[in-house]
Parts: structure tokens; C-alpha cells; sequence
């Protein structure tokens, strides 16, 4: 969608060294591609070269296989949506006003430009009858950066440019809105460049990300890529001495899951019982009802205790409550955040229905932070839910009593 | 924006009235008014004179100022603006009435040189806030205006000037009072207005001939301020204006 070619640009101020230097990037339809490095990278010089509000010293810049140097630069930027940190809405326009700004000077008619305005602001999760008539200093910043968007995505632009569009909001608006632009960004198959100085707002929205290093690009591709294998030791800096903790992020419970096969079901016969357990290196079972709905675990230990015939069926009382447990959807990130916190080294995995789909323990997920590349990755997640012995690991130091019945204690 | 100078008229006007009301406890007060009340033609149409060079003056003003003030605001402008500035502030330095010498020898007597004295003293505040309100503008945005496909024209009368507008109008406000305030002075050069009152006043120590003129002229510089300040609140768009 948009194919930089041998990008150079020279300040007649310093024209010894390039802001951006021989730079060649493709950037498919439909992808977010964050330019991220720290200031002074040439990554927002890059951003505004292609709308041209930066004339390149040399070199190409094609969206949609045309030159842009071909176009009328006012036609050009009007067909790209633009988005910056200070979000610039114009403080004498009314919200409508701001939003309407761009369909105007296309030329459309009020009706049609009106009913874009209220789309536009369901988009961005505004209230038309609220918003509408207010003036931009009547907002939050959030809110305002939320009428931002929707200024730039006015006239439905193919390509959109967004210069640390969120780094001046608060953290906790900051997660809602690149949650939700990323979803607005998906829906609509925007092509999006987004500069960004922050690694870890890359990581969770790029499709691709390019680091620059003084006008060069010194690494492009999908985050997983870049957290497994930085192409430099500046680039490993850069991406931080967490990242494999930021691949995690990546990742989700399902990636890590392991067979569900081991389980003790309520109404089996203490037999069966028996043998999942043996069959299980970890010495505990998950226990699930006849829906598949976890009800609690077992171990060899309390199955012991309990003093019961191998011929008698299980009752769901002698299961032991379920400290926890996620989602096949949740972030490996916070599941290991979550096992830390309650001080285990496994969980049961529960699917959109609330069933049991398995097991995810700490082993699991180290050996997929370990694997070396993305492809690996996925080869060692089939690995491990095929394999039941890389099963339960208990977490450092912890033997016994096993760690689920400590965190019990604890609490 | 705070304008010295229309603090300075309102003063003026104060100390107009605080005579005006030493003279109504020292004559009798339907004495007083009764002989103002004498005058009564001659204000009227020494008023419409005034107002006339002032309006004349103020609008000429206008019509150079801004389009200067924007000029004058445009990038890679800076060198020239300040210079046009500081002769233009030296301009302002200028005693106003040596200034109605210098048009008088220049365009002779009567309202010609009163009128040109009047516009050389209203460009100033125009001109200079204009600038200073348009330079005043985030450039930010402008950054925005200009990436969203604006032209140079639209980012122009569409984002600076409605966002310079209060400031403008803070000049405008400024430049007028002074004008009104000053216009009396017009009679020295044999413009007429109501300075033939006062002066005339003052030569034969009619006190009641000289508030015949002060008078109305501080109240039209007063009436004169608040009229543009209406104007200011109702014309400059409520997301810049701090007033609503």
C-alpha cells in the first residue's frame, strides 16, 4: 500500500547528516506499522514525508502504486487521515465543525456530511447529542483525541498517519483508546504508520514495527519477531532486558495449552481416578462436571485421605477448590503475573463457555518464552500440549506441600 | 488582553465627572444643567463631526492594519515585521498633537490633516495586535490544518484569524478609545469637533462651555469602548472566547 524507496532527507541546516538516510520500507494494505526509536530517529520526519509536509531530499514514496510527488499536495493529504500528539482540533469550531472540516472542502452536501459526523462519533464511543455541538475545550484530552480520530477517518482516507496520537493521555485512557483503535483500525482495514516512542505500545499494536536508529532502519517485522530475535545489540536495548516478558503479551493461554485428556470426572470410579492421577507426573487432576465445568482438583494425597473404594464414584466434595483460573483468550503475561500471585505453578483453562480446555503450566509457557523465533514458537506450544510430560513444574524452591494446597494456606 | 490606554480614557472620564459634580455642588444643579443645556446644538454637531473623522480615521485604519498585521505575521516575515513594528511604535511615541502640526504642514487646515493624524494614531494598536494575535496562534495548529489538506488560505480565515480574533479585537478596542479621546485636538488643526468647546472654553474660562465639550467626548470614548466590546463578545466564536 505504501512503498518508501530510497527515502533520504537532508536540513540545508545540517547538511552533513541525513534526518533520514536511503530509507526503503513496504507497507501492506490493511497493516499498522509503528515507526518506533528514540527522538530524534528521523521516524516522525519519515511519517511526514509522506503526506509531504516534508519535502524528501531524494528518493520515492508510492501509496497505491502512485508516486506521490505526482499529486496536488492539498488533494494528497486530503485522502490521508492525520493524527498528532497535540491533536490540534481547531478550538473555534464546535466538534462537529472539526469533523466536518475535511467532507467540506470535498465538496459534500450538508446531509450527508452531518450523518458522517454522527457515524463518526458512535465510532470513536462519543454520543452524538452530547458531543456535537460542543466546542473542543469542553473536553477531556481523551476526548478530544477520540474527535482527532475521527477528524482524520472523516472523509473514510485509505492510509492514516498518526504521530504519538496517545502519548499525552493519561495511562488508563491511553489502554482504552489504543484498544479501541486498534479494533476501529481492523474493521475499517486502514493502513495505518503510527510513530511511537514507546516499546511497549508498539509491541500491542503493530502489525509490523520498524526501529530506527539516527535515519536508518535498523530492524523491520512483527513484534514476535523483533522480541525473539533483535537484529542488533542496539535493538536489544532498545526493545529492553523484559523482553521476554513482553513476548508473552503476544501470546495467549491457548498458544500454551496442554492436553485436556488428564482429568477426573465427577461419577467416575475412583479406579479411572487413580489412573488419570498416575497418569499426570504432576500428582494432581483437574475435577469437572458432567458439563465440563471445573469443580475443584485432586491429588494422590487427599484421594488417600478420603479413604474410599476404588469401585465408588467420585463426589464432587472431595474436590479441592480451584485457587484460580484463565481464560483460553488472557495474555500469557498476565498468567504468569496470575501464578506468581497465587503462588502456583499450574492453572486450569477454562473456554469461552466456562468448560475445561486444559492445562497451562509455568514449564509450558518458559518453554515457549525460550523458543527462538515465532516458527519455533508455535512448534514448541504443539510440543508441549502433545506432551504431557513437560507437565507441572512446580515454580523455584517449591516442593512441598505442592503449590496449590500452599497457596490455600495463605489464603 | 489588558489596554492600558482604555484604563487611562476611563480615568479620563472619571475625573470629567468627579468636575462635572464639584460644579453641580458648587452652582446650583438645574443652573448648571440648564446652561449646559444652552450648548445643546453645538454639541450635537460637533458630536457628528468628531464621530465622522474618528469613524473615517478608524476605518481607513482598519482596512491597512489588518491586512498589515497579517502580512506582516506570515512566515519568514520576521526581520520586516520588526521593523515595521518599531517605526510603527516610534510613530506611536510621537505627541499626538505634534502629529497634527506635522499633517497640518503637510495637508493644510481643516479636517484633511485631523483625519490622516487620527489614522496614523489608530494603526499602531491595530496592526500590532493582529500580528501578535495571529503569531500567538499554536503552530500546532496550523501543523494540523495544513496535514488535514488545508490550503494556505483556508488555514488563513478558517484557524488563525478566528483564533486571533479576541486579541484583534482587543486592538481595535485600544486603537478606538484612543481616537475618540484624542479627536478634540482635531480643532487645533481646523478639523472642528468637539474641541472647538473645549478649547474655546478654556480660552475664555467658560467652565460650563469647556464641560460642554469634555463631556460628551468622554462619554463617547466610553460609549465607544463598550460598543466594540459588545462586539467582541458577540463576534469572536465561544470556543477562543475567554469572555464566554
Amino acid at each position: 500500500m505504501i512503498k518508501l524507496q530510497n527515502l533520504t532527507k537532508r536540513f540545508e541546516s545540517r547538511q552533513s547528516q541525513a534526518v533520514v538516510d536511503d530509507l526503503t520500507m513496504d507497507i501492506g494494505e490493511g497493516e499498522l506499522c509503528v515507526l518506533l526509536g528514540p527522538s530524534g530517529c528521523g521516524k516522525t520526519t519519515t511519517l511526514k514525508m509522506i503526506n509531504r509536509l516534508v519535502q524528501p531530499t531524494s528518493g520515492k514514496i508510492l501509496i497505491g502504486g502512485e508516486d506521490t510527488a505526482s499529486f496536488n499536495v492539498v488533494e494528497l493529504r486530503r485522502r490521508i487521515g492525520y493524527v498528532i500528539q497535540q491533536v490540534g482540533l481547531f478550538p473555534n469550531m464546535t466538534v462537529e465543525g472539526n469533523i466536518a472540516l475535511v467532507p467540506q472542502m470535498l465538496g459534500w452536501d450538508k446531509a450527508r456530511t452531518r450523518k458522517r459526523v454522527e457515524e463518526l462519533l458512535e465510532l470513536v464511543a462519543l454520543d452524538p447529542a452530547v458531543f456535537m455541538r460542543c466546542y473542543p475545550r469542553d473536553l477531556s484530552g481523551g476526548q478530544q483525541q477520540r474527535v482527532g480520530v475521527a477528524r482524520a477517518l472523516a472523509a473514510d482516507p485509505p492510509v492514516m498517519l498518526m504521530d504519538e496520537p496517545f502519548g499525552a493521555i493519561d495511562p488508563i485512557n491511553r489502554t482504552a483508546i489504543q484498544d479501541e483503535f486498534r479494533k476501529i483500525q481492523r474493521r475499517l482495514n486502514k493502513t495505518v504508520v503510527f510513530v511511537s516512542h514507546d516499546i511497549d505500545e508498539a509491541v500491542k499494536m503493530a502489525d509490523k514495527i520498524a526501529i530506527f536508529r539516527d535515519g536508518k532502519l535498523e530492524q523491520y517485522g512483527p513484534p514476535e519477531e523483533l522480541l525473539a530475535r533483535p537484529a542488533s545489540a542496539f535493538i536489544a536495548n532498545f526493545v529492553g532486558s523484559d523482553r521476554a516478558l513482553k513476548r508473552l503479551r503476544l501470546l495467549c493461554a491457548s498458544d500454551a495449552l496442554m492436553s485436556s485428556r488428564a482429568v477426573a470426572r465427577v461419577g467416575e470410579t475412583h479406579r479411572n481416578v487413580r489412573a488419570a492421577l498416575g497418569s499426570h507426573p504432576g500428582g494432581e487432576v483437574i475435577v469437572v462436571d458432567a458439563n465440563g465445568a471445573p469443580c475443584g482438583y485432586l491429588s494422590a494425597a487427599c484421594l488417600d485421605a478420603a479413604s474410599v473404594n476404588a469401585d465408588d464414584r467420585l463426589d464432587a466434595s472431595l474436590a479441592m477448590p480451584l485457587a484460580a483460573t484463565v481464560r483460553a483468550g488472557d495474555d500469557l503475561r498476565s498468567v504468569v503475573s496470575a501464578m506468581l500471585a497465587h503462588g502456583v505453578s499450574w492453572f486450569a483453562v477454562l473456554d469461552d463457555a466456562g468448560r475445561f480446555a486444559g492445562y497451562v503450566s509455568y514449564a509450558a509457557i518458559a518453554a515457549l518464552a525460550r523458543a527462538e523465533d515465532p516458527g519455533a514458537c508455535a512448534q514448541a506450544g504443539l510440543s508441549v500440549s502433545t506432551d504431557d510430560t513437560a507437565g507441572f513444574v512446580p515454580l523455584a524452591g517449591q516442593e512441598e506441600p505442592s503449590a496449590l494446597t500452599r497457596a490455600e494456606e495463605g489464603a | 488582553m489588558s489596554s492600558p490606554t482604555v484604563h487611562r480614557v476611563r480615568r479620563r472620564g472619571l475625573v470629567v465627572a468627579l468636575m462635572m459634580l464639584a460644579a453641580c455642588a458648587d452652582a446650583h444643579a438645574d443652573n448648571f444643567l440648564s446652561s449646559l443645556a444652552q450648548y445643546r446644538a453645538d454639541i450635537v454637531y460637533q458630536a457628528g463631526q468628531q464621530m465622522l473623522m474618528v469613524a473615517i480615521a478608524g476605518l481607513a485604519a482598519i482596512v491597512v492594519a489588518i491586512p498589515a498585521g497579517i502580512w506582516l505575521s506570515r512566515p519568514g516575515r520576521g526581520r520586516a515585521a520588526h521593523l515595521v513594528l518599531l517605526s510603527l511604535n516610534a510613530g506611536q511615541a510621537v505627541p499626538k498633537l505634534a502629529l497634527l502640526a506635522l499633517a497640518m504642514s503637510l495637508l493644510g487646515i481643516g479636517a484633511k490633516p485631523a483625519i490622516f493624524g487620527l489614522w496614523v494614531a489608530t494603526l499602531l494598536p491595530i496592526a500590532m495586535n493582529t500580528y501578535e494575535g495571529l503569531r500567538a496562534v499554536p503552530p500546532t495548529l496550523i501543523d494540523a490544518a495544513t496535514g488535514i489538506g488545508m490550503t494556505r488560505r483556508q488555514i488563513l480565515w478558517r484557524v488563525e484569524m478566528p483564533n486571533a480574533m479576541y486579541v484583534i479585537f482587543a486592538g481595535l478596542r485600544t486603537a478606538l478609545a484612543i481616537t475618540v479621546g484624542t479627536a478634540p485636538l482635531a480643532f487645533l488643526v481646523g478639523g472642528g469637533g468637539l474641541g472647538e468647546l473645549i478649547f474655546t472654553g478654556i480660552d475664555l474660562s467658560d467652565f460650563t462651555m469647556l464641560l460642554a465639550g469634555a463631556i460628551p467626548t468622554a462619554a463617547l470614548a466610553i460609549a465607544t469602548d463598550m460598543l466594540v466590546a459588545q462586539m467582541q463578545f458577540r463576534l469572536v466564536p465561544r470556543g477562543v472566547n475567554p469572555q464566554r
